[in-house]
């Protein structure tokens, strides 16, 4: 059994082998811009389930464009796709 | 704030890249982090990031105070005392007014005594009006154990007020844990790295996605599928019908919370953070002592550390030892919530540890403690149903809202002859899932964060986006709290 303490130490002695920051950067950037291609329409749409409000307004503002990127480039197919094929609650 | 949520997201895109342009340069870090803390907590509602601020304040004043006054002098113990019953004043003021107040009044009126209803009336009244501030079980009881260990000399007070509030304040484990000590993260406040340390992303992002599967995927198919609908009209279901949904429960809570540690360990690893394991696959255990070794392990060594060796522990003889891990799950119960049912479910486990301990030590009189422990196949397979099953049934009373509910839970898992409509494949598979997933706990992955470690960053950060969407995919519209939040 893993115990708690020693855990950390472990792990903190094994962290010399990660990833360097600058590059950890990369992967993060590239994270969101995938995450914003596939999800932008999804964002629109959460943005507009909100109770009306200054958040409302300004996530719909800043999701409008994310939306259109997602429509653009059709990726926010893929979501679609998944949520009609593996999420019936989700379904129209 | 809420971890799988857009406004997470964009708070973290920011946090991370001014955490790490700010890292070098301690001062502004140690501001930036306390306020990007605060904002974090006061985001829910912002006047309470006052009552944190306050409770910095207290337990660190006291805390320099304790270390400065002499180690023979009785004003330290008396120093200590204040401090805990002002810590435990505030959780008992928002936490408790109202279960106190009416737990007063009830004993009045079944005693016979009168009850002055107008006063009633006006405290009941007061009690509904508080607001419970998210996560004040969980830095009450970081606040509580930082005083605790000054005064034992396991610790010196941070060096400014400004380290021990970043280190109260620190946003991934603020509002549910784990309940990370002072002595393993207020070092690693005090002098962050003083260079851009590599970081363990394969663990970080491991920790992150599989946890928002946990929570967004299997915890609320359980409880929007099978849980929430038992628990919530007992009688409308039979006993197969019942016993799923507690079933559901258990698998419901253990992925809630232990998603929540995940992402909280996660998201400070990106940080150069490292917080304790708090889940260790806990339905694995095959006893009940076993089952506390892994279920929210911050918490049940809190309980260990500064309730029960205080109690005096194992070292007063059996009947003293029986009584302390009652009295200490007791009052481990009464954290959760203040309700009986939370107070019963304690209790259940005081005793049956209790029990346990003593049918122990009876099979095992001359034996060492390792004798104990099962070792065939069969032996753990059983005992591990054993322990889950009473589990399941104290969750039963920690789940219903009254004893009523509880008791009419049971009523129903009595009717075999009630229609059976949950033992569908789907449910039975998301159940499936809910146990598999223990096997992603601890290190078991070890192998499987450093393979992820060495692709290259890119393709990381795709997948990780890739991995993210088919989650949210899968998951119901909307967020559902974490249920921890509500202690």
């Amino acid at each position: 059994m893993v115990r708690w303490r020693d855990e950390i130490g472990e792990r903190r002695s094994k962290a010399g082998r990660g990833i360097p920051l600058t590059r950890v950067c990369v992967g993060l950037a590239v994270f969101y811009l995938v995450a914003i291609l596939l999800d932008g329409d999804a964002l629109y749409r959460n943005a507009e389930q909100m109770p009306f409000g200054p958040a409302r307004t300004v996530s719909l503002r800043l999701s409008q464009p994310l939306k259109w990127i997602s429509r653009t480039t059709g990726l926010f197919r893929f979501r679609e796709w998944i949520e009609q094929r593996w999420n019936k609650d989700k379904q129209p | 704030m809420l971890f799988p949520t857009t406004a997470f997201a964009v708070f973290f895109a920011i946090v991370f890249l001014l955490h790490w342009a700010l890292i070098t340069r301690t001062g502004p870090w140690k501001l930036f982090t306390l306020i990007s803390s605060y904002f974090f907590y006061g985001f829910w509602n912002w006047k309470f990031a006052f009552l944190i601020g306050g409770f910095s304040i207290i337990n660190h004043g006291f805390a320099v105070l304790i270390h400065r006054t002499p180690v023979e002098s009785p004003r330290r113990r008396h120093l200590l005392a204040l401090v805990c019953f002002l810590d435990l004043g505030v959780l008992a003021f928002f936490k408790y007014f109202g279960f106190l107040t009416l737990t007063v009044f009830q004993t009045l009126a079944a005693v016979g005594l009168p009850v002055p209803e107008g006063s009633m009336m006006t405290l009941l009244e007061l009690a509904g009006r508080i607001v419970l501030p998210v996560g004040i079980s969980f830095f009450t009881f970081q606040g509580l154990s930082y005083v605790i260990d000054v005064y034992r000399g396991e610790i010196r007070p941070g060096k400014t007020l400004l380290d021990f509030s970043i280190y109260l304040a620190f946003f991934p484990q603020l509002v549910a844990g784990p309940i990370v000590r002072a002595c393993d993260l207020l070092p690693q406040m005090e002098t962050p790295p003083r260079r851009l340390l590599p970081l363990d992303t394969g663990r970080a992002a491991f920790l992150i996605l599989t946890g928002l599967f946990k929570k967004i995927v299997v915890a609320n198919f359980l409880a929007g599928n099978l849980a929430d609908p038992v628990f919530a009209s007992p009688e409308a279901y039979g006993a197969q019908d019942a016993i799923l949904g507690v079933w559901a429960y258990a698998l419901q809570i253990y992925c809630d919370f232990s998603a929540y540690s995940d992402i909280a360990i996660g998201v400070s690893l990106l940080m150069g953070f490292h917080f304790p394991i708090n889940f260790n696959a806990p339905y694995f255990a095959t006893s009940m002592q076993d089952f506390w070794h892994r279920w929210h392990i911050s918490l049940s060594t809190w309980l260990r550390d500064y309730l029960y060796i205080p109690l005096g522990g194992s070292r007063n003889g059996e009947l003293m030892t029986y009584r302390n891990q009652f009295l200490t799950f007791l009052l481990g119960g009464l954290w959760h919530g203040a309700g009986w049912t939370f107070v019963i479910w304690g209790a259940f486990h005081g005793a049956y540890l209790s029990i346990e301990r003593f049918l122990g030590r009876l099979r095992h009189r001359n034996q060492p403690a390792a004798a104990a422990e099962p070792t065939g196949a069969f032996s753990i397979f059983w005992r591990r149903i054993w322990v889950f099953q009473f589990v399941c049934v104290s969750w039963i009373f920690f789940r219903s809202q009254t004893l009523d509910d509880a008791l009419a839970l049971f009523r129903s898992m009595g009717h075999w002859s009630g229609p059976v409509t949950l033992w569908t494949p789907t449910f039975l598979a998301v159940l499936a899932i809910g146990w598999l997933v223990q096997f992603l706990d601890g290190t078991r992955m070890e192998a499987a964060w450093n393979r992820f470690s060495r692709i290259p960053v890119a393709l990381q950060g795709a997948a990780c986006a890739v991995v993210l969407l088919i989650i949210l995919g899968l998951g119901p519209q909307g967020v559902a709290p974490f249920i921890y939040f509500q202690f």
